[in-house]
């Protein structure tokens, strides 16, 4: 009779364990990411843009808030995502547009508009627009999603097996009355 | 009666080991995408939810014009099951879209023609339901029902060309979201996509037919009643 | 033909005779709206550049909400003196009903704005007389009577119609809404014809496109 009640009960029970653990796991590996890989990361303002006579850049100077000035060198493959002042976002790589990216690194400089990059060996991997957060903070967002959605997801189900537990034994009770 | 327990039903147990791949895919074997982060992970729950909340949209308008046609109760039975659970998928997409909006657009919520149209949708399957529980039972609670969701799905295509329009009158202030940019993932988005796609409309389907059950459960309570009451008729 | 038309004036000039009496539905649509504007004056900053920017969304969020308080007695007072009824018994097909009662609701609508525009032009220091302000109206009227008209029949048997209609109506209208905001905006900042044909032709597509499936849907909403 609450049959519908033990399946949804035991969907749900599956739905979690497996969510949870998966989310678990992802979370320990991302961090574990951050703190293995070779890449570190870095946060501040453009100082400095040097570029050759063709316009191809060479070296970068960032300031980071304690005024430390770290410079860093590309590769080909270092991968652009920067902001104009509208907030248009450019996303490239060097070795697709080397001179917009030194225009929109010395756009950053003028403007003082904070930048992140990626960098390893002193070789950026990529320059990209600062983080709206620490990286913990974006994981809370995407734990926000999962949670709040699931959550409404089982409610909903729990709700409908209560229902059609309720109705089953109104259904049973009538049928008695009957015969 | 249904002599199987609830949990043997194939449609669960596909849908639950459907999901477990698709989660899988979406946290362990996908990398993360170096423009958005972590956070661009909400696209494989956001998406295929979006897909989930349009497909009852567009169940709920077909099986009204086939009520409105056929006058054969389970096509209204399907529409107010699949408005239901597409109206969970809605409030779903709405909340996971503006999370996801926060970190990577700096605001809960814009003017951008979709997010428009979504949320006024949201408003008319809202109605659609309430209309529901507010008329008194009977045929013509279900005819008039039918037209609200026929009208539903006419009106989505002239509140998107609108809220287009309007968008395009007030540009946003926060423009051209790492979301419209080239992905850095090529084809490994696209399965994940359509993995979680998969696994999603099979939960919706098998959420509609557990709400179309219970839907029937109380068309039976509604005969029963009948019976009990006028002696001589079962 | 003419019969079609002479049936439809029927409908709609035995609403006109009702309302010029007990003057029930001008009355709440416009004492409304000019209440909703009121409101406002004191509630926002109204500078020169504020009054351009916010007095459309203003004035038609007004009317709109006005009108859905209107449309709610076009079939109420039907109910109340069970002549609704009698309606149905005539031998005349439902959309002609459909669109007899639209018309009235037109009318009403189309009275209450000859009130409320001008005040709105008043109060919000705004230059609005123009022709292009006479098809805005004309436009959003049509739609607000032709989709008020239907939930309006389709809410009549609901006890908690005053909350079950602008649940229904205003969703559907936003695209109607949008246009006269968008168009109206246009025209108090001295735009042209040009610059508002999109939005008026979305809102004829809307207008055109509700009237001929509510007439064709309307019989199912009657039907007993």
């Amino acid at each position: 009779m609450n049959t519908k009640l033990t399946g949804a009960k035991t969907g749900i029970i599956l739905f979690m364990a497996i969510t949870t653990t998966l989310t678990a796991i992802f979370i320990a590996s991302e961090v574990s990411i951050a703190k293995a890989s070779e890449e570190s990361i870095l946060s501040g303002i453009v100082v400095g843009v040097e570029t050759d006579s063709n316009g191809k850049l060479i070296r970068l100077a960032v300031s980071d808030s304690s005024g430390q000035i770290t410079t860093f060198e590309f590769s080909p493959k270092t991968q652009f995502g920067l902001e104009n002042q509208a907030g248009d976002r450019w996303i490239s790589s060097l070795a697709e547009n080397p001179s917009e990216a030194a225009r929109r690194l010395n756009d950053h400089r003028k403007r003082f508009a904070p930048i992140t990059v990626s960098h390893a060996n002193g070789i950026a991997s990529s320059i990209v627009e600062r983080q709206e957060g620490k990286l913990e903070t974006n994981l809370g967002y995407l734990f926000a999603v999962f949670a709040t959605t699931w959550i409404l997801f089982f409610a909903y189900v729990l709700y409908m097996g209560q229902k059609q537990r309720v109705l089953q034994y109104e259904i049973t009770r009538l049928k008695n009355q009957l015969e | 009666m249904n002599k199987v327990p609830g949990y043997l039903d194939p449609l669960l147990i596909l849908s639950t080991a459907l999901m477990g791949c698709a989660l899988y895919l979406i946290f362990i074997w996908v990398p993360t995408e170096t423009n958005q982060g972590a956070i661009q992970r909400i696209l494989y729950f956001h998406v295929p939810i979006a897909w989930g909340s349009m497909l009852g949209i567009f169940v709920v308008s077909a099986s009204s014009i086939l009520y409105l046609w056929k006058k054969d109760q389970k096509w209204d039975r399907l529409a107010v099951s699949s408005a239901e659970v597409g109206l969970t998928f809605g409030a779903m997409m709405l909340l996971s879209g503006m999370i996801w909006a926060r970190p990577v657009w700096g605001v809960w919520w814009t003017g951008e023609a979709k997010l428009t149209t979504a949320l006024i949708l949201f408003f008319i399957y809202v109605a659609y339901l309430m209309f529901r529980s507010y008329f008194p039972p009977g045929t013509q609670r279900q005819r008039i029902a039918a037209v609200i969701g026929v009208i539903g799905a006419l009106d989505a295509p002239i509140i998107y060309f609108a809220a287009n329009l309007w968008s395009q009158a007030h540009p946003p202030l926060i423009t051209g979201p790492a979301a419209d940019a080239d992905s850095t993932l090529g084809s490994e988005l696209g399965i994940v996509l359509l993995m979680s796609t998969f696994a999603f409309t099979l939960l919706f389907v098998y959420m509609v037919q557990a709400r179309y059950k219970i839907r029937r459960s109380e068309d039976d309570i509604v005969d029963l009643k009948r019976a009990t009451t006028t002696p001589g008729v079962s | 033909m003419t019969d079609t038309i002479l049936v439809i004036w029927a409908i709609a000039r035995k609403d006109l005779v009702l309302e010029i009496r007990n003057k029930d539905v001008v009355v709440a649509i416009t004492g409304f709206a000019l209440l909703v504007l009121a409101i406002f004056t004191f509630a926002v900053d109204l500078s020169q550049m504020n009054a351009k920017l916010i007095g459309p969304g203003v004035l038609w969020a007004a009317i709109a909400f006005a009108g859905v308080t209107g449309l709610n007695r076009a079939f109420a007072s039907e109910i109340e003196s069970s002549t609704l009824e009698a309606l149905l018994i005539a031998p005349i097909s439902r959309d002609l009903i459909y669109l007899g009662k639209s018309l009235g609701n037109f009318l009403f609508i189309t009275t209450a704005q000859i009130i409320v525009i001008p005040t709105f032009a008043v109060l919000f220091n705004l230059i609005v007389f123009r022709w292009e302000m006479v098809a805005i109206c004309m436009v959003t009227a049509i739609g607000f009577s032709a989709v008020g008209t239907l939930f309006a029949a389709m809410s009549v048997r609901i006890r908690a119609r005053e909350v079950m209609l602008p649940l229904l109506f205003l969703p559907v209208v936003t695209p109607l809404l949008m246009a006269a905001v968008e168009s109206t905006s246009y025209l108090v900042n001295g735009g042209t014809w040009g610059e508002m044909a999109s939005w008026l032709q979305l809102a004829i597509a809307f207008d055109v496109l509700f009237i001929v499936i509510s007439a064709l849907i309307f019989q199912n909403i009657l039907e007993d």
